[in-house]
C-alpha cells in the first residue's frame, strides 16, 4: 500500500513538471523576471506586491514577474550587492532612492533615458511625477530610477491633548516659535516634576528627520549636499542654527526627552500620548492611526525661514546587462505598476505618497482623502520638499553626520564643533570622488 | 617485509587522512581560506561590481589606523573585554556556588539562570530594549516611582555601553556558571572535611582548594569569555541605534561588519578583521602557553 502511494506520488511528480514547459510552450517561451523589494513601513506590503506581480502576468501570459522579499531596504542592498557578486544579479530592484551614487560606483545599474525616448508617451510619464520625488534620480543628465514607494516626513499631534492644553486643534503649529509655544503648553509634568506628557519628540537620531530643519533653515531651500553628490555641506551657519534648535527644544525648552530619540522609540511614545507632537515619516499614518485611542491630526513641518521637508523611501532601478526581451518587459511592468490608478490604490494600501501629479484628480483618491483627511498632507507638502542626504559613499557620509548628530543632542560638543569635526571627516571621505 | 610494512604504513596514513578529510575541508573552506583573502584583501581596493582588485599597498592599513571612528571603536571593544570578561566570570563562579548542590529545586533555579543562553537574542534584546524605553519602559517608571530621574540608558552615550553590559552579563553570567557548577561538583567533598577538621576558613578553603582545583575550568571558561566578549555583536545590533549614539556602543566585531556590507569598503573591513585576528591568536596563545603549563588536569 505504502509503495503504490509513493509510486502515484512520483508519477504526479513527474507528470507535473513535465507538463509545466508544454503549457508554456503553447504561448511561446515567456519571459522571466525576477526583482528584489525591501518592506519598509508596516503592513501586508509582501502580499501586496505578490498580488500585484500575480495581476500583471494575467494581463500578460508571456511575462513571469517573480518577486523576492528581501527584508529592509539596507538588507535588500546588501542581499543586491551580494547578488551582484556572485554574478546573480537580479533583473530589477526597488532600492532605496539614496543608494543612486553606491550603484552608480558598483556600475550596476543602467540609465533609462533610451526606454523612455522610445516610449510615445515617454516625457509625459516622466514629467507626471512629482519633481521631489524625481530629485534623486538623476546623474550627470541621465536618469536611473522610477520613483516607487516613497514617504516624506509630516508632523503629526494629538487633537485631545492639544483641547486639554486649551489649544485649538485644527491650527496646529506653522513655524519654529509656534512649535515652541505649542510644545512649551502641551508638555505635562506631575507634583514630582516628571514629564508624563512631551510637548513634541523627532527621532533625531537619524539625518533624515536632521534634513527638513536645514532646508526650512536656508535662504532658497539649500540641501546638506550639491547636486552631484561630491560635496557635502554639513558645517553651514544655517545648518548650525538648525542642529542648536534642537539642542534647544530639549535643553532649554526641555519640550522633547533629552538625548538622542530614536524612531521606534517616538512612535510609541506618541501612539502611548505620552508626546503630543511627533515629526514621522507619513509612511506610518496607517500604523498610527490603527493604533490610537485619541484623535490624530496631521501637518506641515513647522517653517524656519521656509517651509521644508525630505522625501525618503525607495525606487526601481534596472540592472545593467539584462537581455533586450527582459529588458523590455520589465520597462512594461514598470510603466503598468506606476500607472496612476495603481499608483494612488498602492498610496491607499500602504500610507506612501501617491508618486505622479494625475493621481490627485482621480476620484479614489479624492475619495479616499475624504474618509481619511490626515492622508492628504503629505502629499500636499511636497511642493516645498527636497532629497535626503544623497552622496557618494553615503551610508558612511551619512554616519558621520549621524554622530555629528548625536554629539550634539548629547551635549558631547556643540553643534559648532560637532558640524566642523563632521564637514573635516566627510570631505576626507568624499576626497576620493573628486 | 619492508614492502609490506610500507603498504601497511601507507594505508593508515590515507585512513587517517580519510577521517581527518571532513574536518579539514571546513577548516580550509571556511577558516584557513577566509583569513588568506582577508589578508589579500586588505592590500587591495575592491569594486564589487566589477569585480576589480586593485594592489594598493599600506594604504587600506594608514586609512584605518588614522581614523578616529576605529580608535573610538578599539575602545570600546577593549572597555568591553575588561569588564564583561571578569565580571561574568566572578559571578559565574558565585551562581555556580549557589545552585551547585542537589537540593530540591536546584536543578529549576540552574535551567532558569542558564535560560537566556538558550533564548533567541533577538527576542530578549527586544525585550530588554522595551523594558529600557525612557517614560514609558517599565525602568523608566519604577525608577519615577522611586523618586529617581527617569534615564534613556540606551541614547545617553554616557551609559550606553555599560547598559549594553549589564544585558550581555545577564546571558553570559549563566553560560559560565554551567561549566563551574560541574567545576565544582567534581571536587571531592573529602578536601574541605580534611580542611574544616583542621580548623580552616571558608575563604582559606575557598583560596586553597576550591580555587586551585577547578583551575582547568577557570582556562576554559577564560578563553571562552574572552572568544565571546570580542565576537559579541548581536546586543549591538538589536538594541542600539548602529553602536551609536555617537559611536559609544560600537566594538570592533560591528565596525568591520558596517565597513563591508553599508560602506562596502572591503579593503578598510579587511585590515579590521586582520587586526581583530591578530589579536585574538596574541591571546589565545599567551592563554594557552602562559596558563596551560601550570594547570594539571587531574580528573
Amino acid at each position: 500500500m505504502k509503495k503504490l502511494v509513493s509510486l502515484l506520488l512520483l508519477m504526479t511528480l513527474v507528470f507535473s513538471l513535465g507538463a509545466a514547459p508544454v503549457e508554456a510552450m503553447a504561448e511561446g517561451e515567456p519571459v522571466e523576471l525576477t526583482f528584489y523589494y525591501p518592506v519598509g513601513v508596516g503592513g501586508d506590503l509582501a502580499l501586496l506586491i505578490e498580488n500585484l506581480a500575480a495581476e500583471f502576468t494575467k494581463e500578460n501570459p508571456n511575462i513571469i514577474v517573480n518577486p523576492v522579499f528581501c527584508g529592509n531596504s539596507t538588507e535588500t542592498m546588501t542581499k543586491t550587492v551580494a547578488a551582484i557578486q556572485g554574478g546573480n544579479a537580479p533583473d530589477f530592484a526597488i532600492l532605496g532612492n539614496s543608494e543612486l551614487y553606491s550603484l552608480l560606483s558598483l556600475e550596476a545599474i543602467r540609465p533609462l533615458d533610451d526606454l523612455i525616448a522610445a516610449d510615445e508617451d515617454g516625457e509625459e510619464f516622466i514629467a507626471d511625477f512629482w519633481p521631489a520625488f524625481l530629485a534623486n534620480s538623476y546623474y550627470d543628465g541621465k536618469i536611473y530610477s522610477i520613483p516607487f514607494q516613497r514617504s516624506t516626513i509630516i508632523m503629526y499631534y494629538n487633537k485631545d491633548a492639544f483641547k486639554a492644553a486649551g489649544l485649538d486643534s485644527e491650527t496646529p503649529p506653522t513655524t519654529w516659535d509656534e512649535l515652541v509655544e505649542y510644545a512649551q503648553k502641551l508638555t505635562v509634568r506631575d507634583g514630582a516634576g516628571n514629564v508624563t506628557q512631551w510637548g513634541v519628540q523627532i527621532s533625531t537620531n537619524d539625518p533624515f528627520t536632521f534634513s527638513p530643519f536645514v532646508m526650512q533653515n536656508s535662504e532658497n531651500g539649500e540641501n546638506l549636499m550639491t547636486a552631484d553628490g561630491k560635496t557635502a555641506l554639513y558645517n553651514t551657519q544655517g545648518n548650525i542654527d538648525a542642529l542648536q534648535f534642537l539642542v534647544d527644544l530639549s535643553q532649554k525648552y526641555q519640550v522633547m526627552p533629552e538625548g538622542v530619540i530614536v524612531w521606534a522609540d517616538s512612535t510609541s511614545n506618541f501612539m502611548a500620548g505620552t508626546a503630543a507632537m511627533l515629526y514621522m515619516s507619513s509612511g506610518s499614518l496607517t500604523n498610527v492611526l490603527n493604533n490610537t485611542d485619541f484623535e490624530v491630526g496631521t501637518a506641515f513641518l513647522p517653517a524656519g525661514k521656509r517651509y521644508g521637508s525630505a522625501t525618503g523611501g525607495a525606487n526601481f532601478y534596472i540592472f545593467d546587462g539584462i537581455s533586450d526581451e527582459k529588458l523590455a518587459a520589465t520597462w512594461k511592468f514598470i510603466r503598468w505598476i506606476t500607472q496612476p490608478e495603481r499608483a494612488a490604490q498602492w498610496s491607499i494600501d500602504t500610507g506612501y505618497v501617491a508618486t505622479r501629479k494625475s493621481c490627485s484628480e482621480l476620484d479614489l483618491l479624492k475619495d479616499y482623502f475624504a474618509l481619511v483627511p490626515q492622508a492628504e498632507t503629505a502629499g500636499n507638502q511636497l511642493e516645498y520638499a527636497g532629497s535626503e542626504l544623497m552622496l557618494y559613499d553615503n551610508t558612511r557620509c551619512w554616519d558621520v553626520l549621524k554622530n555629528a548628530i548625536d554629539a550634539a543632542m548629547t551635549l558631547s560638543k556643540t553643534p559648532a564643533e560637532a558640524l566642523a569635526d563632521a564637514q573635516a571627516e566627510v570631505d576626507e571621505i568624499l576626497s576620493e570622488y573628486r | 617485509m619492508q614492502a609490506l610494512n610500507s603498504r601497511h604504513q601507507l594505508k593508515r596514513d590515507i585512513q587517517g587522512w580519510a577521517f581527518l578529510m571532513p574536518s579539514l575541508v571546513f577548516l580550509c573552506g571556511f577558516v584557513l581560506y577566509p583569513i588568506g583573502k582577508a589578508i589579500v584583501n586588505s592590500f587591495q581596493k575592491v569594486n564589487l561590481g566589477k569585480q576589480t582588485f586593485t594592489f594598493i599597498g599600506f594604504s587600506n592599513y594608514s586609512k584605518v589606523f588614522h581614523d578616529k571612528t576605529f580608535q573610538t571603536v578599539l575602545g570600546n571593544t577593549f572597555l568591553f573585554a575588561l569588564i564583561v570578561i571578569p565580571l561574568s566570570m566572578v559571578i559565574g563562579f558565585f551562581l555556580a556556588s549557589l545552585v551547585k548542590g542537589e537540593h530540591r529545586g536546584v536543578g529549576f533555579a540552574r535551567a532558569l539562570i542558564y535560560y537566556p543562553n538558550i533564548a533567541p537574542t533577538i527576542g530578549f534584546a527586544t525585550v530588554w530594549t522595551y523594558l529600557l524605553t525612557p517614560t514609558i519602559g517599565l525602568i523608566s517608571q519604577v525608577s519615577a516611582m522611586l523618586g529617581f530621574p527617569a534615564q534613556d540608558y540606551l541614547n545617553n552615550p554616557k551609559y550606553a555601553i555599560y547598559t549594553i553590559m549589564v544585558v550581555y552579563l545577564w546571558r553570559e553570567a549563566g553560560f559560565v556558571m554551567i561549566f563551574y557548577t560541574s567545576g565544582l561538583q567534581n571536587i571531592s567533598q573529602d578536601y574541605y572535611e580534611a580542611a574544616r577538621i583542621d580548623g580552616a576558613s571558608p575563604w582559606t578553603m575557598l583560596r586553597k582548594i576550591t580555587l586551585p582545583l577547578v583551575k582547568p575550568t577557570t582556562v576554559f571558561v577564560l578563553t571562552c569569555t574572552m572568544a565571546n566578549s570580542f565576537k559579541m555583536v548581536d546586543l549591538i545590533v538589536t538594541m542600539t541605534t548602529k553602536g551609536g549614539p555617537n559611536n559609544s556602543t560600537n566594538v570592533l566585531m560591528y565596525h568591520i561588519y558596517q565597513t563591508a556590507f553599508s560602506y562596502w569598503d572591503i579593503g578598510q573591513a579587511s585590515v579590521m578583521t586582520v587586526v581583530m585576528l591578530g589579536f585574538m591568536l596574541l591571546v589565545s596563545m599567551t592563554q594557552f602557553i602562559g596558563m596551560d603549563r601550570n594547570t594539571h588536569y587531574d580528573n
